[in-house]
C-alpha cells in the first residue's frame, strides 16, 4: 500500500526536479538576452517619437501607470521628453507614446499596444489620424470632434471609432499634463 | 515496424487524422492566431517543436513513468518544453513573441500535445513517436497556414503581409474578426471530411472517430456507452 503511493510520488518528484533544473538553466542563459532585447525595443520606440535625441534617461514621476523619459542630445542636454501614457479604449487600455520637444511641441505620437477592433479602432494608429496631434501642444489638451476640426486643439475622430479616438486623446492629454508638471521650464 | 507503417505514422497527421480539421483538437490557437498566414506558420512551428520534444521524452520514459501519475507527469514535461520554447523565442525572435502573445504559453494546454502523448508516444518506440509528432505538427501547421492565408487574403487583402487585393477591393473585415474564424474553420472541416472520407456517410459514435485505431475502448463498445455505464 505504502509502496503504491511512494513509488509514483517519487517518480513525479524526480520528473519535476529535472524539468525545473532544465528551465533554470535555460533562464540563466536567456534572461540577459531577453532584458537586452526589451531595452533595445523600448529605446527604438522612444527614438521613433523623438528622433532628435541621442539617448534617453528615465525620470521619476508620481503618476502611476505612466512613464516619462528625458531625451538627451550628444552632450547630455535635455532636448525633449517621451511620455508613456494610456487611455481606456473599446477593448481595454490603449498605450500611447508621445514625443515632445522641451518647448512643448509634439514631435510624434504612436500607439504602442492596443486591443481595438481591426479595421475600425485600429485605424487610430494610421498616420492620417495620429498626425493630427503634431505641432504645438495646447496647454488645456486636445478635444475630440466628429466633424472637421474648427480649432487647433480639435482632433477629428476616426469614423466609427470615437471611443478609441477619445482613448488616444486622453493619453496624449495626460502626456501634456506631465509635460506641464515636470518638463516645462527645463524640468530637471 | 515495417517501412510502410512508419510512413503512414507520418502522413496520417497531414490529412486523414489532421489534428485541427479531423480530430478538432487545439481549436483555441487555431481560431485566435490565424488572422495572418505568418502568425499561423509561427504558431504551427512552435507547437511542432513542443510536440516533438514531449513525444521523444515521453516515449523514452514510458516504462519509467508510473501509470497512476502519467497525466501530471506528461503535463510537467509538456509545460517544461513550452516554457523552454517561450524563453528561446523571447530571447532570439522577440517579434514572434509579440505576434503570438498569450497563445505561446497556452501551447501547454493545447490538446494535440497531450493527446499525442497519451494516445501515441506513451505506447510506442522513439522513432515512430518522432514521426507521429512531425506528421501531426505538419498537419497542424498546414491547417493554420491555410486558414491564416484565407482569412488574411479576404480580411486584409494581403498574403504573408504582402498586399495583393487591398489596392482595388475593400477587404472583408469580418474575416479577421472571431466570426470569420469560425466561418473559415467550418468550411475547412467540411472540405477535409470530404477529402479524407471514403465517400460514405460518416458513422456516428466510435466507428466514425478518426482516432478509433488508437482508442482502447473502441472494441468494447463506444465512448457514449462507457459514459452511461459509469453513471
Amino acid at each position: 500500500m505504502i509502496k503504491k503511493i511512494v513509488g509514483p510520488a517519487a517518480a513525479l518528484t524526480i520528473i519535476c526536479l529535472v524539468v525545473t533544473a532544465l528551465l533554470a538553466g535555460t533562464n540563466y542563459i536567456t534572461k540577459d538576452i531577453v532584458a537586452e532585447q526589451a531595452a533595445a525595443a523600448a529605446e527604438a520606440s522612444r527614438r521613433q517619437v523623438l528622433p532628435q535625441a541621442a539617448s534617453f534617461e528615465e525620470m521619476e514621476i508620481a503618476d502611476e501607470g505612466s512613464g516619462m523619459y528625458a531625451g538627451l542630445d550628444g552632450s547630455g542636454e535635455v532636448i525633449g521628453y517621451v511620455f508613456e501614457t494610456s487611455g481606456k479604449g473599446y477593448g481595454g487600455a490603449v498605450s500611447v507614446m508621445t514625443g515632445m520637444t522641451k518647448d512643448g511641441e509634439i514631435t510624434a505620437v504612436t500607439l504602442v499596444s492596443h486591443n481595438e477592433t481591426p479595421g475600425l479602432g485600429a485605424k487610430a494608429g494610421n498616420e492620417e489620424f495620429i498626425s493630427q496631434y503634431q505641432g504645438a501642444a495646447p496647454a488645456d489638451g486636445f478635444a475630440v470632434t466628429k466633424n472637421a476640426p474648427a480649432a487647433d486643439n480639435q482632433v477629428q475622430a476616426v469614423t466609427g471609432a470615437t471611443i478609441t479616438s477619445r482613448a488616444v486623446t486622453t493619453a496624449v492629454n495626460e502626456a501634456i499634463a506631465l509635460y506641464e508638471t515636470y518638463g516645462k521650464g527645463g524640468g530637471q | 515496424m515495417a517501412k510502410g507503417k512508419l510512413l503512414h505514422t507520418f502522413t496520417k497527421g497531414i490529412v486523414k487524422e489532421n489534428p485541427v480539421l479531423r480530430l478538432v483538437l487545439g481549436t483555441c490557437p487555431t481560431l485566435a492566431v490565424t488572422t495572418m498566414a505568418e502568425n499561423g506558420l509561427w504558431m504551427g512551428m512552435a507547437a511542432t517543436l513542443v510536440l516533438l520534444g514531449s513525444n521523444v521524452v515521453i516515449s523514452l520514459t514510458r516504462r519509467v513513468i508510473p501509470d497512476k501519475v502519467r497525466i501530471p507527469a506528461f503535463i510537467t514535461i509538456i509545460a517544461g518544453f513550452v516554457t523552454l520554447v517561450q524563453m528561446l523565442v523571447k530571447a532570439y525572435t522577440p517579434e514572434v513573441n509579440d505576434k503570438l502573445g498569450i497563445y505561446l504559453p497556452l501551447i501547454v494546454v493545447n490538446c494535440i500535445i497531450l493527446a499525442r502523448a497519451e494516445m501515441f508516444a506513451s505506447k510506442n518506440k522513439v522513432l515512430p513517436s518522432i514521426l507521429d509528432a512531425l506528421g501531426m505538427g505538419v498537419g497542424f501547421t498546414a491547417a493554420l497556414v491555410l486558414m491564416g492565408s484565407i482569412r488574411e487574403l479576404l480580411g486584409s487583402g494581403s498574403l504573408f503581409g504582402v498586399p495583393i487585393t487591398s489596392g482595388f477591393i475593400d477587404p472583408m473585415i469580418v474575416m479577421i474578426l472571431p466570426a470569420g474564424g469560425f466561418f473559415v474553420f467550418a468550411i475547412l472541416i467540411v472540405l477535409a471530411n470530404k477529402l479524407s472520407g471514403d465517400g460514405k456517410k460518416a458513422a456516428l459514435g466510435c466507428a466514425g472517430c478518426p482516432s478509433a485505431a488508437h482508442c482502447p475502448n473502441a472494441e468494447t463498445g463506444g465512448c457514449e456507452e462507457k459514459k452511461e455505464g459509469e453513471q
